[in-house]
């Protein structure tokens, strides 16, 4: 049975957290840019740091930090719509892992 | 071998495995600043490019776990003349050494194997293929190396023996007293040095929060393991 993720009013569970800090870290984002990442920030086309390669360091990343593997045919368009996307399926997949 | 030397020649001797591929060149830079800190304070550093990287003259060919391995035991004998070298290895450089016959080896955001780095190869390969309308993923571009072809992928020519022999590479348990280093907690790591990671940035910004705290820390650990050996 998967463990329920409970998010604060500030989203701050640890896989969010991860995610939070994957991004920061390959797209070197501002703190205060990082900290406001909320659920509906739009990530791809958004964030101009963020073209097809800084995705690739994105995956493998999160795949070290998270302890999941990530299977490339789940990697499509609609992944990297937002943050809150990109937090759910890191959700999944570490209720799964 | 194209070699990067820095400090006294009677320093402490510190032999430097540079990262893998396209992170050699994201991390250049920081071990550039590490190499200038540590040698002000009586430390000598050997920072060799690999073969078939960076200023090392060679083809595709010449990339190759074994003369990988084989150019850091010629660095790690000039820098051990008078006495065992201290090691540190760089990311994807930790799977190419295990300290033995070192002072100290010190590992800096290892990765767990060396399907890892592949992995960001052929995904960083797709990645340039989708914008340039090309259909190849990751996965094909896997069964494409197992078939034995060569791949091109972050401006390098990953030969199927290389791909092979970094799938079949294991983090080794180490042969010397060994300290691990992340920017970020995690399991095996001793200390967590102040980020942002440079290896995983396109464009490194400010590296001197990570130069400086690294070079502290190895430096401190030097002299750890020296005072107990």
């Amino acid at each position: 049975m998967a463990t329920r993720q409970i998010e604060t009013a500030t989203g701050a569970d640890a896989t969010t957290e991860a995610v939070r800090g994957v991004l920061a870290d390959v797209l070197a984002l501002r703190p205060a840019t990082a900290r406001a990442l909320g659920s509906n920030t739009p990530l791809f086309g958004a964030l101009p740091e963020l073209d097809s390669m800084a995705v690739a360091s994105v995956l493998t990343e999160l795949e070290d930090r998270l302890g999941i593997v990530i299977d490339d045919d789940e990697v499509d368009g609609t992944l990297f719509e937002s943050f809150g996307t990109l937090v759910a399926f890191a959700h999944k997949k570490t209720a799964s892992a | 071998m194209p070699c990067v030397r820095r400090g006294p020649a009677d320093g402490v001797p510190l032999l430097i495995v540079p990262a893998l591929f396209e992170e050699m060149n994201r991390t250049r830079r920081l071990l550039a600043l590490v190499g200038a800190a540590l040698a002000v304070t009586g430390v000598r550093t050997w920072l060799p490019d690999l073969p078939g990287t960076g200023d090392h003259a060679g083809t595709a060919d010449a990339m190759d776990v074994e003369r990988w391995r084989a150019a850091i035991a010629a660095v790690a004998r000039e820098a051990g003349r008078c006495r065992a070298p201290h090691l540190i290895a760089v990311r994807g450089g930790a799977l190419l050494v295990d300290g033995a016959g070192a002072a100290s080896l010190y590992r800096l955001a290892p990765p767990a194997d060396g399907t890892r780095p592949l992995r960001d190869l052929w995904r960083a390969r797709a990645a340039a293929e989708r914008e340039a309308g090309g259909t190849a993923t990751p996965a094909t571009l896997e069964a494409g190396s197992v078939a034995g072809e060569t791949i091109e992928a972050a401006g390098y020519a990953i030969t199927a023996r290389l791909a092979a022999q970094m799938r079949a590479l294991p983090l080794p348990a180490p042969a010397c007293p060994a300290r691990t280093a992340a920017t970020t907690a995690g399991a095996g790591v001793d200390v967590v040095l102040p980020g942002p990671p440079p290896w995983l940035q396109a464009e490194p910004g400010d590296l001197a929060p990570l130069a400086t705290a690294l070079a502290e820390d190895v430096r401190a650990w030097m002299m750890h393991c020296d005072s107990n050996g």
